[in-house]
């Protein structure tokens, strides 16, 4: 996409007009010829050569000079891609925006042409003045904004769900009276969202008798808008359409489940020209219950959204019919009542139990009287579940009904039933009456067409009256309907075939079994409730279509209240239970979706790219020109003996060289930056403890380990620095050799991250000195807290088998020659690896014990010790720093001194 | 380069063209073993100034020509003293020492003069080794003789130097019998070339021009748009098409070398032409027999 091109100093184009003179010039020069030395001279004095005349020049060369002459014009004259035009008001400033949902979309442009309008505005010191055309309950006063507040003006604005306003906004245009007038010409800026409403052209109107207006609308971007498709054959269909049929549109639309994850997703291009698209979700119908909202990847619009709501879950509904019926397929009750909720629902038909078996949230009867106890009791007790069960009346159930009435019928019936309309009846068919606002039909208009011939009666009283959800206009009942349980009972009181009524073939049939499949769906305490539920809002939808926890005044909004389009006192989103949630969609099926058209005022695009200026390429394009015209004199004149294959692939190189060099190379990290305390520990040795996080271990950790180092230092070559402590999760331990780590009781497993770290360690030949510091309290096997803790940890760490370090081990003879490794306590044997022959030369990794080494090493700054040891006095102490010596030794030099191990044998072979 | 001592100059010079010398020298000694194998001496009794051998008197012998101190020395034969054969006169080589010489029309080709004095330097050698005097023509200096000939040859000779005034053989005397070796391009006027061979002849010389071309003197594989420079005059001739006078070269470098073919026969001369891409063997072998045939000719 090219945007306007203009040069900084046009002028400078006028010296294309000597383009031709030097034509003129440049053809009057001959090329260069060859020159070539001769000896023979004396011969060619002889030869008779015709008249020299000068060679002209070829003329793409020719035109290929030009062309080199006119770039450089071209590119002095400073041409610049979509420069910014120059703002010469001076007057008051007023900006209006659509704040509104398609102008999400592509905010961030809207965004930077306002914050630019208002960084102009600052910089001449302008008033400025902001409109916003969303419909708002509490619409911002319009005030003059001048100096800082103009930086932030961008900030404080959000797109809202809804779609502008701009009647309202011709309206308040009129608060601006007192500050325009007086201050001369003013300058408008109206950063449109390019969706047409009923008022735009009087909006246009007003603002341009207020100003020198400006109209900025998108094109560029596309603007979506994502719609359930109910017109289409399939049950998830959703329609795209777009406000400009451009280019292509490649994306995707997102299932998103309610509790977060992805259930769907499907790619879908609109073609180029195009702007509606159906896109058919393919959802199973378990996932599709689940489906909590669809949107259009990567488009942020409230728009993009489609917010599923819980009455559009299909049902899965069991159709049971009588035995009787089974004449004629197409006549029979389930038929119609399939096709009634065909969109909506899955059917399962078949026998009672295998209908509940299936796990159905509806069941229907279709004229079935009476039912075999043990199914009684079987359908009883799943609608005391919370299922619905619909029940239709019909020659059976009124037959059943004459003696008693039948079991799971919300009243009592009379027997038989009543017939209107015919040739023996007095009574005229009837007609229905309006819907109690208690019954779940409340809100839907009675159809002035259905005619009820025939009914099955219930006895009269005040429980039938009070569970009538739906009345002929005499009074008698149509459906009635009870709580039973978590479920509901509902009975048509005529056939759902047209025998009885016209009740099936009309529309109202296929809401009123809607309303009741809805139960299943909301629960049965939709029904105690009525029509004057209040949903709380749950979630409501932002303008950039994300999903917000609703603000302080939020109000509850009735279902039939959800039914109308949004506004500032009903915002788009979820309403009521989060798992039954009503949708409020910010775009309905009604929304109008045109783009703005605004006769004589010109829509001016929002500089969504920057101004980029021509001049470089041109002059590159001009020099590797001047390259190539010097190649070719040098060519042409024999200057350049190789061969053209060569020169071409040269003149390739130099043109493509530049075009495959990146414009701005930015030099990236070669390496990750290194933890300056694993750089610190790289630098000096350390012993290292693992943090437990209970400061008092900790603190006796690091005791032990300064004063095992101050021991170290004094007796060894090893000169420790201070020690580090480690965080597993983090720390990188591959610059640590020794690692001392006490288990507390009920130390939790680290993570999995901690563990591999730890595995490494001990893999890449780090020491890991495990102590439970429970040695005098484990008696036997009998499990410790910190024995049970290490158990978990170790369960999940990846270890050789263990085994008693015995006296033989080079732990042993490292350094001194030891025992027994001690520590504070000396009771039960300390675990090394067991045969660690393979992975680190045969030096084992892993040291177990519960001896409290560090308690034992530990000492305060004077030297003093830090705890008693459990027995042996200064002696014990003085062992267990030679332990500690031992397995330092081992981390650092390996299997070294294990040759002592064989010093013996050594020694007796070398006397044979 | 000129410096600004012309004391370093000359020096300069003179060591970068002792440097030439030995590479020069070896191509030449290895062209002309190639062509002397074979060949003998011409080690035998003749006319001459120097001692050969003493032979028994035989009858018809000078008187003057017995050696009666050897005769002495024997008690009843008298010993005749024999000199050694010489020749009548040295042979003089001349190279054309004018720029026209220093030209090669590509890189794997020696340059004209190079070849001429490869060639000269080579002759001498095997001249030197029949031990025959070789002089430089139109040289006051005497003839070399001996071992160091080529080398001295080649001093002579003074392969850094051009000198384009003597782009046409000088007039120079040179004793009666001597004989001549001519190498040049002879892209000079022939009547020049005519006036030196005629006077050459006419003082009993005989000779060879032996005519050294570059293959695109012969060829003139030039094309398009050409402008010609002489390597002397520097001159310039400016040729739009180069392809088109091609023939007509051609035919006039022929009739050029014709008319040189025709002073040599006119003097009894050998006429040899050598083309810097050929093996400089073959333009060898035929001066040494071209010479050797001359002095069976004239002794």
């Amino acid at each position: 996409m090219l945007g306007a091109l203009s040069f900084t100093s046009p002028l400078l184009l006028a010296a294309l007009g000597a383009l031709p003179l030097l034509w003129l010039l440049l053809r009057a020069t001959p090329p260069s010829p060859k020159r070539e030395r001769f000896p023979a001279f004396i011969i060619l004095r002889q030869l008779k050569t015709s008249e020299e005349t000068p060679d002209r020049t070829p003329w793409w060369l020719m035109a290929m000079r030009l062309v080199l002459l006119a770039l450089i014009i071209i590119a002095l004259a400073g041409p610049v891609l979509n420069a910014p035009a120059p703002g010469p008001q001076s007057g008051p400033m007023v900006i209006v925006v659509d704040d509104t949902w398609p102008a999400a979309q592509n905010w961030r442009a809207r965004r930077a042409a306002m914050v630019e309008a208002a960084a102009e505005a600052a910089q001449s010191d302008r008033e400025t003045f902001l409109l916003t055309t969303a419909p708002s309950t509490a619409p911002r006063n319009i005030e003059p904004i001048s100096g800082e507040a103009l930086d932030g003006i961008a900030d404080i604005l959000a797109p809202s769900p809804f779609a502008a306003d701009r009647k309202t906004a011709t309206a308040r245009l009129a608060e601006l009276a007192p500050y325009l007038s007086a201050k001369g010409q003013a300058e408008i800026l109206w950063f449109s969202d390019g969706l047409a409403s009923a008022a735009d052209a009087d909006f246009a109107q007003a603002l341009a008798a207020r100003g020198a207006l400006s109209v900025f609308a998108d094109r560029a971007a596309p603007t979506l808008i994502l719609r359930r498709d109910n017109n289409a054959g399939a049950d998830m269909a959703f329609r795209i359409d777009r406000l400009h049929g451009g280019e292509a549109f490649t994306g995707a639309l997102i299932a998103t489940a309610r509790d977060g994850r992805e259930l769907a997703r499907a790619g879908f291009e609109i073609p180029e020209g195009q702007t509606t698209l159906t896109v058919d979700l393919d959802l199973p119908l378990a996932l599709s219950n689940d489906l909590a909202n669809v949107r259009i990847a990567n488009i942020s619009s409230a728009g993009a959204v489609y917010l599923a709501d819980a009455r559009n879950r299909r049902a899965l509904i069991g159709l049971v019919a009588n035995a009787q019926a089974a004449s004629s397929s197409l006549l029979t009750g389930p038929r119609y009542i399939s096709q009634a909720l065909d969109q909506h629902a899955a059917f399962v038909e078949g026998d009672l139990r295998d209908v509940i078996e299936a796990d159905v949230s509806v069941v229907i009867l279709d004229d079935v009287g009476r039912l075999r106890e043990s199914e009684a009791d079987a359908l009883a007790a799943w609608v005391e579940r919370g299922g619905v069960l619909i029940r239709f009346a019909g020659p059976v159930l009124a037959d059943a009904s004459q003696d008693r009435t039948p079991q799971l019928t919300p009243v009592e019936l009379r027997g038989g039933g009543r017939a209107f309309g015919g040739a023996l009846t007095w009574d005229t068919p009837q007609r229905l009456d309006a819907f109690p606002a208690e019954s779940p039909f409340a809100g839907l208009a009675p159809a002035s067409d259905v005619l009820v011939r025939r009914q099955v009666l219930a006895q009269p009283g005040g429980e039938t009256t009070i569970r009538s959800w739906a009345r002929l206009e005499d009074g008698t009942p149509l459906v009635t309907g009870a709580r039973q349980g978590a479920g509901v009972i509902a009975l048509f009181h005529v056939t759902a075939t047209p025998d009885w009524s016209d009740l099936p073939i009309s529309g109202l049939f296929i809401d009123m079994l809607r309303r009741l499949t809805f139960l299943s769906a909301l629960g049965p305490d939709a029904l105690d409730d009525g029509a004057e539920t209040r949903y709380a809002p749950y979630r409501l939808l932002t303008g950039e279509g994300r999903l917000a926890r609703p603000g302080d005044n939020a109000e509850a909004m009735t279902a039939a209240q959800l039914g109308d389009p949004p506004s500032p006192a009903r915002p788009p989103g979820f309403y009521g239970a989060p798992e039954t949630p009503l949708a409020l969609n910010a775009v309905g099926p009604q929304t109008s979706f045109e783009p703005i058209t605004l006769p004589g005022i010109p829509l001016r695009p929002y500089a969504a790219t920057p101004p980029v200026s021509l001049a470089p390429p041109l002059i590159t394009a001009a020099l590797l020109l001047l390259l190539t015209d010097g190649v070719l004199a040098l060519l042409m004149s024999g200057k350049l003996a190789f061969r053209p294959v060569r020169a071409a692939a040269l003149l390739a190189v130099c043109t493509l060289a530049p075009l495959t060099s990146a414009d701005r190379a930015v030099a990236q990290p070669l390496d990750a930056t290194i933890d300056p305390m694993a750089a610190e520990a790289a630098l000096a040795t350390r012993l290292a403890y693992v943090l437990t996080g209970d400061p008092t271990a900790d603190q006796l950790s690091e005791q032990g380990l300064v004063a095992l180092s101050r021991e170290l230092v004094r007796r060894t070559a090893i000169e420790p620095g201070p020690p580090a402590s480690i965080n597993l999760d983090t720390d990188d331990l591959s610059v640590y050799s020794f690692l001392y780590w006490p288990i507390l009781p009920g130390a939790e497993t680290p993570s999995d991250a901690a563990l591999a770290n730890i595995e490494n360690f001990m893999r890449f030949g780090g020491l890991l000195l495990i102590d439970t510091r429970d040695d005098e309290r484990a008696i036997g096997a009998a499990p410790t807290p910190e024995s049970e803790a290490l158990r978990r940890i170790l369960a999940q760490l990846s270890i050789s088998p263990l085994t008693p370090v015995n006296e033989n081990h080079v732990l042993m003879r490292s350094f001194y020659l030891l025992t027994t490794l001690s520590g504070r306590m000396n009771n039960n044997p300390v675990w090394v690896e067991a045969d660690s022959s393979g992975a680190n030369d045969g030096v084992t990794a892993i040291i177990i014990g519960g001896r409290d080494w560090a308690g034992a090493w530990a000492a305060d700054s004077f030297g003093r010790p830090a705890r008693p040891m459990s027995g042996g006095g200064p002696r014990a102490r003085e062992f267990a720093y030679r332990t500690g010596v031992n397995m330092v030794m081992v981390a650092f030099t390996g299997n070294y001194k294990s040759d002592q191990v064989h010093t013996p044998i050594l020694l007796e072979r070398l006397g044979q | 380069m000129p410096a600004d001592n012309p004391a370093i100059s000359v020096q300069h010079d003179a060591a970068h063209v002792a440097a030439l010398f030995p590479a020069l020298l070896l191509e030449a000694e290895k062209i002309a073993r190639s062509v002397s194998a074979g060949m003998h001496g011409r080690r035998r009794a003749g006319p001459g100034e120097t001692f050969w051998q003493h032979r028994p008197y035989a009858f018809g012998d000078p008187v003057s020509a017995i050696d009666w101190r050897q005769s002495a020395r024997a008690t009843d034969r008298l010993y005749v003293r024999q000199n050694e054969w010489e020749a009548a006169a040295a042979a003089y080589l001349w190279r054309d020492p004018s720029r026209s010489l220093d030209y090669a029309s590509s890189r794997n080709i020696p340059s004209k003069r190079r070849r001429a004095d490869i060639l000269i330097t080579a002759l001498t050698m095997l001249l030197s080794q029949g031990g025959e005097r070789i002089g430089l023509l139109g040289e006051e200096r005497r003839p070399f003789q001996g071992r160091n000939a080529p080398q001295r040859m080649l001093e002579a000779l003074n392969i850094g130097a051009f000198d384009d005034a003597a782009s046409a053989p000088p007039v120079a005397s040179v004793p009666a019998g001597a004989r001549i070796v001519m190498a040049s391009d002879f892209f000079t006027n022939p009547g020049a070339v005519e006036t030196a061979v005629a006077a050459l002849a006419a003082a009993g010389a005989k000779g060879v021009l032996l005519q050294v071309c570059d293959p695109a003197e012969e060829n003139f594989p030039f094309e398009g748009r050409v402008e010609f420079r002489d390597l002397e005059s520097a001159d310039r001739l400016i040729f739009g098409q180069a392809g088109a006078v091609a023939d007509a070269y051609k035919a006039t470098f022929a009739a050029h070398r014709d008319a040189l073919r025709e002073i040599t026969r006119k003097a009894g001369w050998t006429f040899i032409s050598h083309r810097t891409d050929h093996a400089p063997q073959t333009a060898l072998l035929a001066l040494f027999a071209a010479l050797a045939d001359m002095r069976r000719r004239m002794s």
